[in-house]
């Protein structure tokens, strides 16, 4: 049996192919188009996915959506009448979509697809706890998801258990963290369901004192009221985003200050602010988390939602709430739903035994030997051929020891929006210049932004310290642990201002010669730790194709680019054709 | 030739372009109308009754969750969109 799984129209839209209840398949339309966060319907995605299962639309059994339309749109009406007449521009800009799309979409699955079969609409939230729970180790677990907005729940609460899940607390629209948090995103100058993680490492710099953060103390007074169980409501004469086409009011800056624009320099303030934010954040969810802890009395907790991909606040959910055991799946935000209203799908609603567990994250395409070679080929590309794994290994790891920026194009790509050693450029973290050169080089982002080690499990502990077990989570890059003190002088390029760092940690199974290699690195170097950053250009998808890897190394400073069993030179290769830098736009 | 083609396709660009701006123009003066009239209507009376759509200001108490509905849902209703 055959399910696709679909997510659109929002943010991230994404599809997903299931077999027999197991995800055989998951990518997002973003890395097919090269529009970073594409909102389209995922056809390109969708076409991947079968034809990589080499099957076509007439095999696929059911399409599972990730919400339920009308429930939406009649929030999007409610939130119009409860703000008229400000939300004018609002309606005329958003309706012709609604109209055209969002509302039609058995209509565009016969279009675009040319399917004519069943198609399931299942709650957006259930979906976001179907996509961390039913792809868990776990056969019973606590849930919590957190985002900016599903139909109306902006929170669940709940537990699973087996096949069945039950989300028995919400709290609804217009109180939403996601929404506080993409809020003080957008008063702080970065772009809102872009850059939240943006405001999550500049929270590093600001005072993390809660006595004596203003900014913070304003926000736990007046902006936010929380209960004891971490149920919470905002105060909405802080924010426009109900009706308006701007996220914060004229109150929110009467009282925390004007706003930052894009681009200005970053000020104590804004770090004040974004640090308020991010312990706000903290608070809810670790009371949300300590209050399910105690009602359930369960031991795991599996997370999902965009809230679920702040890494800070996931690096302190065990040490802090009593859970001895967390999951949560690699795009654990909207793109993830697509997986969720797929296995919701099969689980739950026609009852099939579970088969699956997300262990890895490479769902996306991959490319053969072959096609590389004929792509390397066809464009007159100079390349050298590794003869054996153990040339390519050593090769790679000394290369980076000494210092160069070697783009990584290994296998299938990542699931989720992080870059986890297949499309990957890995640096020498034992260089203190290696940010700087990172940023010279390639990448162009903000100071302030750290890079992320990756470390093999067996590892882990002698850099970080990390939770034991080592949680599922952390292979996913979505906790953040304190460096142990006497290794931040070893790896000082990934230590972030507070002493952390997002790790990324590998197990062999998962990805052989990725571990490998970092080991390598640890036998020339001593210190079996790489830089791994994703491998894209400022403002666009991380890279799919070898073609885009290949743009990506000409246009940017990338030194050495191995692609399968190929090694590159930049300086071997003209680059006129191949600036990808004019594609370069500004992420903010 | 293909200063022909050429012309040809910069014209269906341009034509394109143009239909755009029409079509959004006149999309924009009918929303409008719809949502002055449709939607100002609905919370003229609204007002009047003091019916609200969404808790913008719940009350104060001691826990803002809300109960869920958890009851087992027949497959019939996830083929429908609300």
């Amino acid at each position: 049996m055959y399910i696709l799984g679909l997510s659109c129209f929002y943010h991230d839209s994404s599809a997903c192919l299931l077999k027999e209840g197991k995800v055989i398949a998951a990518a997002q339309e973003e890395r097919f188009t090269r529009v970073k966060h594409d909102t389209s319907f995922p056809l390109n995605a969708s076409k991947w996915c079968m034809e990589s299962a080499g099957i076509t639309i007439d095999d696929v059994d059911y399409v599972a959506f990730y919400e339920k339309p009308f429930r939406k749109f009649e929030r999007v009406l409610y939130q119009h009448l409860e703000s008229f007449p400000w939300s004018w521009r609002m309606f005329c800009g958003s309706m012709p979509s609604w109209l055209n799309e969002k509302l039609r979409m058995p209509r565009i699955l016969r279009k675009k697809l040319r399917y004519r079969g069943e198609v399931f609409f299942i709650d957006h939230h259930m979906c976001h706890a179907a996509s961390s729970f039913l792809a868990s180790p776990f056969r019973e677990a606590a849930l919590l998801t957190i985002d900016g907005v599903g139909e109306y729940t902006t929170t669940a609460l709940g537990h699973a258990k087996g096949n069945d899940i039950t989300l028995e607390k919400h709290i609804t629209f217009p109180h939403s963290l996601g929404l506080l948090y993409s809020a003080v995103t957008a008063y702080l100058g970065f772009k809102v369901n872009n850059s939240e993680y943006k405001v999550m490492g500049l929270s590093a710099y600001g005072n993390n004192d809660r006595k004596t953060n203003d900014h913070y103390r304003k926000m736990v007074s007046d902006v936010i009221d929380m209960k004891d169980d971490g149920s919470f409501a905002l105060n909405m004469d802080y924010f426009d985003y109900v009706g308006r086409m701007r996220m914060f009011s004229g109150k929110f800056v009467r009282d925390f200050g004007s706003p930052r624009k894009p681009g200005e320099s970053i000020t104590p303030r804004h770090k004040d602010i974004a640090a308020a934010v991010q312990m706000v954040t903290e608070d809810v969810v670790l009371h949300l988390l300590g209050h399910l802890r105690k009602t359930t009395g369960l031991e795991g907790v599996c997370l999902a939602g965009g809230v679920a991909l702040n890494s800070v606040v996931n690096g302190k959910i065990l040490k802090g709430t009593g859970f001895r055991r967390i999951f949560i799946q690699p795009a654990a935000g909207d793109a993830g739903t697509s997986v969720g209203a797929a296995l919701y799908l099969y689980n739950t609603i026609l009852g099939k035994k579970r088969s699956y567990v997300m262990e890895s994250a490479y769902l996306g395409p991959g490319y053969s030997m072959e096609e590389i070679k004929k792509f390397l080929d066809g464009n007159s590309i100079k390349y050298t051929e590794f003869r054996t794994e153990s040339e390519l290994l050593k090769k790679t790891a000394r290369l980076i020891a000494e210092d160069k920026v070697v783009g990584w194009f290994q296998g299938r790509m990542e699931w989720g929006p992080r870059a986890l050693g297949n499309r990957s450029i890995l640096a020498n973290p034992k260089n203190p210049r290696m940010q700087d050169i990172l940023n010279l080089k390639v990448k162009h982002r903000e100071k302030f932004r750290p890079f992320a080690p990756a470390v093999c499990a067996d590892d882990a502990y002698r850099y970080f310290e990390c939770d034991r077990p080592l949680p599922a989570p952390a292979d996913f890059m979505l906790m953040v642990y304190p460096m142990k003190s006497s290794r931040k002088g070893e790896i000082p390029a990934v230590v972030h201002a507070d002493g952390t760092g997002r790790l990324q940690t590998l197990r062999k199974e998962q990805n052989p010669l990725y571990y490998k290699l970092i080991k390598e690195f640890g036998r020339l170097t001593g210190t079996p730790v790489l830089i791994n950053t994703s491998f894209n250009i400022r403002g666009e998808p991380i890279v799919m194709s070898p073609y885009d890897a290949y743009r990506c190394m000409m246009g940017t400073g990338i030194d050495y680019l191995v692609i399968d069993r190929f090694l590159i030179r930049r300086e071997d290769n003209r680059r006129e054709e191949w600036d990808s830098e004019k594609y370069s736009r500004d992420g903010d | 030739m293909s200063k022909t083609r050429h012309f040809f396709s910069g014209f269906s660009e341009g034509f394109g372009d143009f239909g755009r701006v029409v079509s959004a123009t006149f999309n924009y003066i009918i929303l409008s109308i719809v949502y002055f009239l449709g939607v100002g209507a609905t919370v003229l009376a609204a007002r009047l009754k003091r019916k609200h759509f969404l808790e913008i200001e719940p009350p104060v108490k001691p826990s803002y969750f809300m109960e869920s509905d958890v009851k087992r849902k027949e497959k019939d209703s996830y083929y429908r969109q609300f």
